[in-house]
């Protein structure tokens, strides 16, 4: 995925200003920035959930950003999983069922297959034990990792995750970064979004966001 | 999406957002049950006052009075506007009458008659059109040109007449179908008058086999009304005019014309109108004046018009606002939706889903509440009511229901529009944003 020149401005205030960003297969990215520096709407764009005022996302060299909208979900379905601080998982479904929900949707997946298919990601994750469970049975941790199997569910080439560590203690947040990091690993890209500092030794790249800028901050630990 | 899972979702949503759903169909089925029970009522008095009241034979008849002198100018017109006018089923002449006597009614008296009570009934004549084979109830209707049969009420008394106006069902009733197959004698008198009363002089007799019921309840004949050929009675009033001595004769003429159905009567009583301005002195009179009962017939119909597109519209903005709200808390959910890839169809039908569900489970509860309170008030008008009002069926059709359920979709459509569309606007990034501490 290469974002080239990216801008976006909601009437005068200028959210993101000129960013370029190449990113690599099998990398892990952080940006970091304060409150309101543009991280979340930079994602946005990168996870074909906003549109830039200017600049282009290419994903595969197809500038994706001005497909239609059904042709953009079909983009997230295949390619991009989202992670979010606040998990919003489905309180009515099981944890298996929440992993379900994008399988669902993905024509080339066997539907009788998929019960197993979200059972063995979560089991992956360390929550075997727990894939008959609802949200509501499940700490802060085992939900964030219900969230990211829900991201890996389609096997996507993306994981773009918001303060996916905001709502967790210094144990859950590194094991959810340590998760994230294997992900990586399996040449996937991975994109986090945080103010968090504990993130930083499991980057690959870390950039900075202040006043809608992205400026690199660190390169190759 | 496979509609297994869509309806794990659409299961599983509605259970975990029961309260919110609980809340919605309890509004919907109040509105539903109000729709149904009040198109039902509306439909059913409807139905028994157009099959019952507005049928009957009274309010179908319009008098013609004229003097004797005018009498054949009178007949003439009226047989040639019955020739042109195929809603004219006939046209007869008023009879004076004659007093008859059910002989050996004490075998009868067990059967529900009190014979130390006034009793009574009337005769009327098979091809007046006043009652005719409509109401046929069982047996069989009287054939051309047979003698010595008869047709009695399906359900009668003789007994108290001012009871029997109100259809009272503390009386005893005779089942008149019990009565076909047998041979009923009648006594009947000719008259002498002495001092200022008239007294029986000769006694005759005629004999009958009864053929059949009719449906008197629809006919509004409340008493022991007894159909006989013509022939039969024209030898019968005959018999009496010849034998008694002094009867005064009547310096008038009666005519009645027996329209088909009540709707067709103004148009008659205007045509019959038209005759009396050419003949002096002639006067046209509806018997049964069935104005009031038309009247109250359309304002039923009006009112329950009105009822259904008030609790109509009043549900429709019910539902499209708690459907609204209920989209409004739902942004998150529809967000991560899209951000995972779902699209407009796969979100409507999820949502739509859930209303659907919900919809047919309320309109199935509504279903029996409402039959359950028609079957009740059914119930408690065999129990209470008047015989009259006893024949009410308070039910609620196939066609109905299916109007019943064309309506409540429609009112669910319509309602969850707002909310549907709401939940189409919804941006993914709603997903994403979080609620900073």
């Amino acid at each position: 995925m290469e974002l080239q020149r990216i801008t976006k401005k909601y009437g005068d205030i200028v959210v993101n200003k000129d960013i370029s960003l190449n990113l690599e297969m099998g990398k892990f990215y952080v940006i970091r920035g304060h409150s309101g520096a543009g991280k979340t709407t930079l994602l946005n764009i990168m996870g074909l959930l906003d549109v830039p005022t200017q600049g282009k996302v290419l994903l595969d060299n197809q500038e994706v950003n001005k497909l239609p909208e059904r042709d953009k979900a079909d983009m997230r379905m295949k390619n991009i999983g989202f992670i979010f601080q606040e998990f919003y998982l489905n309180e009515a479904l099981k944890a298996y069922e929440n992993v379900m929900i994008p399988m669902i949707i993905n024509p080339s997946l066997h539907k009788t297959d998929i019960k197993a298919k979200s059972c063995g990601i979560l089991d992956e994750l360390g929550l075997g034990q727990r894939v008959h469970h609802y949200p509501g049975e499940l700490s802060g941790g085992e939900k964030q990792r219900v969230a990211i199997g829900r991201a890996l569910a389609n096997d996507p080439r993306y994981l773009l995750a918001d303060e996916p560590t905001g709502n967790l203690d210094r144990k859950n947040e590194v094991k959810i970064l340590e998760i994230l990091k294997n992900i990586a690993e399996r040449e996937k890209t991975v994109v986090v979004v945080t103010h968090s500092e504990g993130v930083l030794e499991y980057a690959d790249h870390v950039y900075m966001m202040d006043e809608g800028s992205l400026m690199s901050y660190g390169t190759e630990i | 999406m496979e509609q297994k899972y869509r309806w794990l979702l659409v299961r599983r949503n509605l259970r975990a957002k029961r309260r919110t759903w609980l809340k919605n169909m309890l509004l919907m089925l109040v509105a539903c049950v109000l729709i149904l029970v009040t198109g039902g009522l509306a439909y059913s008095i409807d139905l028994f006052m157009t099959d019952y009241l507005l049928g009957a034979p009274w309010l179908r008849d319009l008098r013609v009075d004229a003097f004797i002198e005018d009498k054949d100018r009178v007949l003439e017109a009226l047989n040639g506007l019955a020739e042109e006018n195929s809603h004219i089923k006939d046209i007869f002449e008023q009879n004076p009458g004659a007093t008859c006597e059910v002989a050996d009614a004490e075998k009868y008296g067990k059967m529900g008659f009190d014979m130390s009570d006034p009793w009574y009934g009337y005769i009327v004549p098979e091809s007046d059109g006043y009652l005719d084979d409509r109401y046929l109830s069982g047996g069989r209707w009287i054939e051309r040109g047979e003698r010595n049969v008869g047709l009695l009420p399906e359900y009668f008394t003789m007994n108290l007449t001012g009871d029997m106006q109100d259809w009272n069902t503390r009386l005893t009733y005779v089942d008149g179908e019990k009565l076909i197959g047998e041979r009923i004698s009648l006594r009947y008198y000719t008259y002498r008058i002495m001092g200022d009363e008239l007294v029986k002089d000769r006694e005759f007799t005629y004999e009958f086999d009864v053929i059949g019921t009719y449906h008197n309840l629809k006919a509004g004949q409340d008493s022991g009304t007894v159909i006989f050929p013509d022939d039969d009675i024209r030898e019968m009033t005959e018999n009496v005019e010849r034998n008694t001595e002094g009867i005064t004769k009547d310096l008038g003429v009666h005519y009645h014309v027996m329209v088909d159905a009540v709707e067709n009567m103004e148009s008659v009583k205007q045509q019959l109108l038209e005759i009396a301005r050419d003949i002096s002195n002639a006067r046209v009179t509806p018997v049964g004046g069935p104005g009031s009962l038309e009247i109250l017939s359309d304002l039923l119909k009006s009112v329950g018009i009105v009822i259904g597109i008030a609790l109509f519209v009043i549900e429709g903005l019910i539902l499209a606002t708690t459907f609204y709200h209920q989209i409004h808390d739902r942004t998150k959910e529809i967000g991560v939706y899209k951000a995972v890839g779902y699209r407009n169809h796969h979100i409507i039908s999820i949502v739509s889903g859930e209303i659907m569900a919900a919809g047919i489970i309320t309109f199935a509860l509504s279903v029996m509440i409402s039959g359950g309170f028609m079957l009740c008030l059914s119930m408690i008008l065999k129990w209470k009511a008047t015989l009259l009002l006893t024949q009410i069926q308070f039910a609620l059709s196939g066609s109905h229901l299916l109007l019943g359920l064309v309506l409540s979709a429609t009112v669910m459509v319509l309602g969850s529009a707002g909310g549907l569309i709401q939940a189409l606007r919804l941006e993914a990034k709603e997903a994403l944003v979080v609620r900073r501490k």
